[in-house]
């Protein structure tokens, strides 16, 4: 049995998400790594799981969406429903914290960019939240 | 809370394990979300964490002999044990060759003439060499050079030559795999240019060797390649900058090329006139087709061997000391056993037999037990003589009488028989059958067979043991086979007054069908009169015509069955011929119908445990019949009087084949924990 026996009063709870920032910023007041907390935390988590690749994460090969490499056919209306359903179906096997409630992928041809709007309600609070990023090829 | 169990050695649990104690802490919560970059973070380090964990495991398990698994690191521990893995063997043939020369300008034919070295035969895709020329002298009569028994060994002769320089840490490492290490030549030239060359032999102890001995010593190295390493001005002679090491040998494709039928001759000879001869003035005939190529010596047989052979100390001491050097000396061994002639009945004393069972399944040759027992006399104690003898067979015959309960389950009695066989086969492969000093146990087979399926209910089983008498063809001699065990006697306390009310018993031995040089026109068999003697007779409708009540004897208490004297000219569908009643002795005849073996049944007196008659014999278990009967059913008697079948072996029966334990040693697909 490799794990350590746990009893309830082990248990941290809290109704709160917090993760280190990706960035690993240096908070000045703690002089510690910073973190994110709540929707910003889902937020964070969202743009992880759109922008890692499967294979990527360690003995998850299944984990991520492949838009990075849908980037790679040509631009056009097709294209964006697949990058949509790609980032919906992702969204939904993996993040568990929120509803998709809105996507809109827009092409840019001037810079062969994707912007993607994404609008989401976290399951439990009443509030849209919405994400903004662009995709482009590295 | 820290974590306390630091043994996970999978990746998913030493993460559940960062996860368990995140749990405890109050700092970060989104550990659980895939998708957080604490996820992240927690994979990098439940990945270096494996990694470390890993790496200390294969680093301790390929330290030690009993685990290592890669075979680099395997060879490297058995060279501290002076031990060299055997290299690919490649397979050879032998070829007779009969070449017409040419006359001279003086008007007679050559003295001599040569077969040169290098590729003589093609064959099955394969290329044959002759490694050494071979000379032989010119019928002045007829111009023929006759070469019997060529060896030819398949593979490529490959030359490469390194040059000396002490300045850097050189290493003579032969640059190809596959390499039939057996065939190396060593040669040491002073310098390039130079054509004279001091050959350079194979060491494997420094007993002996002189500090101007040329000797060369070899190791396995890396990617199976093999070094040779040179004496150091101590132990043999010191190479000098600027001499040139030359190596020919042979690159071989091993046991692929064995079974090779048919050849075509390739060759070239010079004549001592000067002259040079090819295929068109050649005649050739396949002597031996292509065997004995065998792959190297794999990382589970090694591991085996070399600790055997380094307790063996270079010295055959033991009886088991002698098994090993066996095994190194002559690799077409499967299993080898020796034993002591005091052990023998009577007692020969100054001996130490060795009986091979070969990988091939053929019998040694007298050459070939010349050879072994000749490479076993430097291990040898000084007054012992080594004397190799062939493996003997006992063959058990078991029917197996099966009841099962219909009952049970809606299995087919096939599947149950299915069952049953394997059972059988691993049992076999179990115990001490198909090798030397084993011993049949009828108690173990019945549990094995018991337990192969649940619906069987009872067993009965019908053991009988068959030897073969192997007589010379048209020569009178007295052939004695043994049980090793006491024979069964079908009515004890019967006595042969010799009138018509004295008791008659049941055979108990009966043979298969064989001929007499007297009556070379009939078959005729022997079976025992239950009092000692065999009779000698041949059916005639339903009746019996005995044609000699003395046969032979029988010993029923210690299994000695002496069958003669007689004349026998065949048995079976093996006779030599007869024109108008007369046979054909001659040589040609009898080589032509080749070993002559008569089948002989035997019912031992105590079929529970059953023994070798001698150290050098092996178990043979005939593959049994299995009879698969509805519980109820009436099961035949345990003792197969008046069911012997000897008629059933005059050929051989199949037995039953155990696989062999070695394993390739590839990793790959082999959990490595």
């Amino acid at each position: 049995m490799p794990y350590i026996p746990l009893k309830g009063s082990d248990f941290i709870k809290s109704r709160s998400f917090k993760d280190i920032s990706v960035g690993l910023f240096r908070n000045y007041f703690t002089a510690d790594v910073s973190e994110v907390k709540d929707a910003e935390a889902i937020k964070q988590s969202i743009k992880n799981i759109v922008l890692t690749n499967p294979s990527e994460k360690l003995f998850n090969p299944n984990f991520g969406s492949s838009v990075g490499q849908l980037l790679f056919e040509q631009l056009d209306p097709f294209l964006m429903d697949s990058i949509q359903s790609e980032i919906l179906n992702t969204i939904r096997n993996y993040e568990k914290r929120v509803i998709v409630t809105n996507i809109l992928c827009i092409p840019d041809y001037d810079t062969n960019s994707i912007s993607v709007d994404l609008e989401y309600q976290i399951v439990g609070l009443p509030t849209i939240e919405s994400i903004q990023f662009v995709l482009q090829r590295p | 809370m820290l974590p306390t169990n630091l043994t996970a050695l999978d990746f998913e649990d030493i993460k559940s394990s960062i996860k368990s104690y995140l749990r405890t802490r109050s700092e970060f919560s989104d550990y659980e979300f895939e998708g957080s970059a604490l996820s992240y973070m927690i994979d990098i380090l439940a990945y270096n964490t494996y990694y470390v964990a890993f790496n200390a495991n294969m680093s301790m398990n390929e330290a030690f002999l009993a685990s290592a698994t890669v075979r680099d690191n395997v060879v490297n521990i058995v060279k501290a044990l002076n031990y060299t893995p055997k290299s690919v063997t490649a397979a050879y043939c032998y070829l007779h060759l009969q070449v017409q020369t040419q006359v001279g300008e003086d008007g007679t034919y050559p003295n001599n003439i040569t077969l040169i070295t290098g590729p003589t035969a093609q064959g099955g895709n394969f290329i044959w060499n002759r490694l050494d020329p071979m000379t032989t002298e010119v019928n002045q009569t007829t111009g023929i050079g006759e070469f019997r028994c060529v060896k030819l060994m398949e593979g490529s002769i490959v030359n490469f030559s390194y040059s000396v320089n002490t300045f850097a840490r050189q290493r003579y490492v032969i640059p190809n795999d596959s390499v039939d290490t057996s065939t190396l030549k060593v040669s040491v030239r002073d310098n390039k240019t130079s054509t004279i060359s001091n050959v350079f032999n194979k060491v494997e102890n420094v007993t002996g060797v002189q500090s101007i001995d040329r000797i060369y010593f070899l190791s396995e190295t890396e990617d199976m390649r093999y070094e040779i390493f040179f004496g150091d001005g101590v132990i043999g002679s010191k190479l000098g900058d600027g001499q040139v090491i030359d190596l020919e040998y042979l690159v071989t494709s091993g046991e692929k090329a064995n079974g090779v039928k048919s050849f075509s001759f390739i060759g070239n000879f010079i004549d001592s006139n000067g002259n040079e001869y090819d295929v068109n003035e050649t005649d050739y005939q396949i002597a031996e087709y292509a065997r004995f190529g065998d792959k190297e010596e794999t990382i589970e047989e090694i591991k085996y061997s070399a600790p055997r052979w380094y307790s063996a100390q270079y010295r055959a001491v033991t009886t088991q000391d002698y098994e090993t050097i066996v095994k190194k000396i002559y690799p077409n061994t499967k299993t080898v056993v020796a034993f002591g002639g005091d052990s023998l009945y009577p007692a020969i004393y100054g001996k130490v037999f060795i009986a091979i069972k070969t990988k091939t399944g053929s019998k040694l040759n007298s050459a070939t037990k010349l050879q072994i027992a000749n490479d076993l006399k430097p291990y040898a104690i000084a007054s012992i003589q080594p004397v190799v003898v062939d493996a003997d067979s006992i063959f058990i015959n078991s029917k197996i009488f099966i009841t099962y309960d219909p009952a049970c389950s809606s299995r087919s009695v096939s599947a149950i028989g299915a069952n049953a066989q394997n059972a059988i086969t691993q049992w076999a492969s179990q115990t001490g059958i198909n090798n030397f000093n084993g011993q049949f146990s009828l108690a173990k087979l019945q549990k094995a067979v018991s337990n192969s399926d649940r619906c069987i209910a009872d067993i009965s089983t019908q053991i009988s043991l068959v030897k073969y008498v192997k007589p010379d063809p048209a020569q009178t001699n007295t052939y004695c086979v043994s049980t090793g065990s006491p024979i069964y006697d079908s009515a004890p306390g019967g006595s042969n007054t010799g009138d018509a009310a004295a008791c008659k018993k049941e055979p108990v031995i009966r043979s298969s069908r064989f001929r007499t040089l007297d009556r070379p026109d009939t078959d005729q068999y022997f079976e025992d009169d239950g009092y000692g003697n065999l009779i000698v007779y041949y059916s005639s409708g339903n009746r019996k015509i005995v044609t000699n009540d003395k046969g032979g004897t029988v010993d029923y208490k210690t299994g000695q069955i002496c069958f003669g004297p007689v004349s026998i000219i065949g048995a079976g569908n093996n006779i030599l011929p007869v024109n108008d009643g007369v046979v054909d002795t001659s040589v040609t005849a009898t080589s032509s119908i080749g070993q002559i073996q008569i089948a002989v049944q035997i019912i031992p007196s105590n079929n529970s445990v059953i023994i070798t008659p001698t150290p050098s014999t092996v178990f043979d278990m005939i593959v049994p019949v299995i009879s698969i009967n509805p519980i109820g059913t009436t099961l035949p008697s345990s003792i197969p009087l008046n069911s012997l079948t000897p008629s059933d072996f005059e050929i051989t029966p199949p037995t039953i084949v155990i696989p062999d334990i070695a394993n390739n040693g590839d990793i790959a697909g082999i959990s490595c924990f």
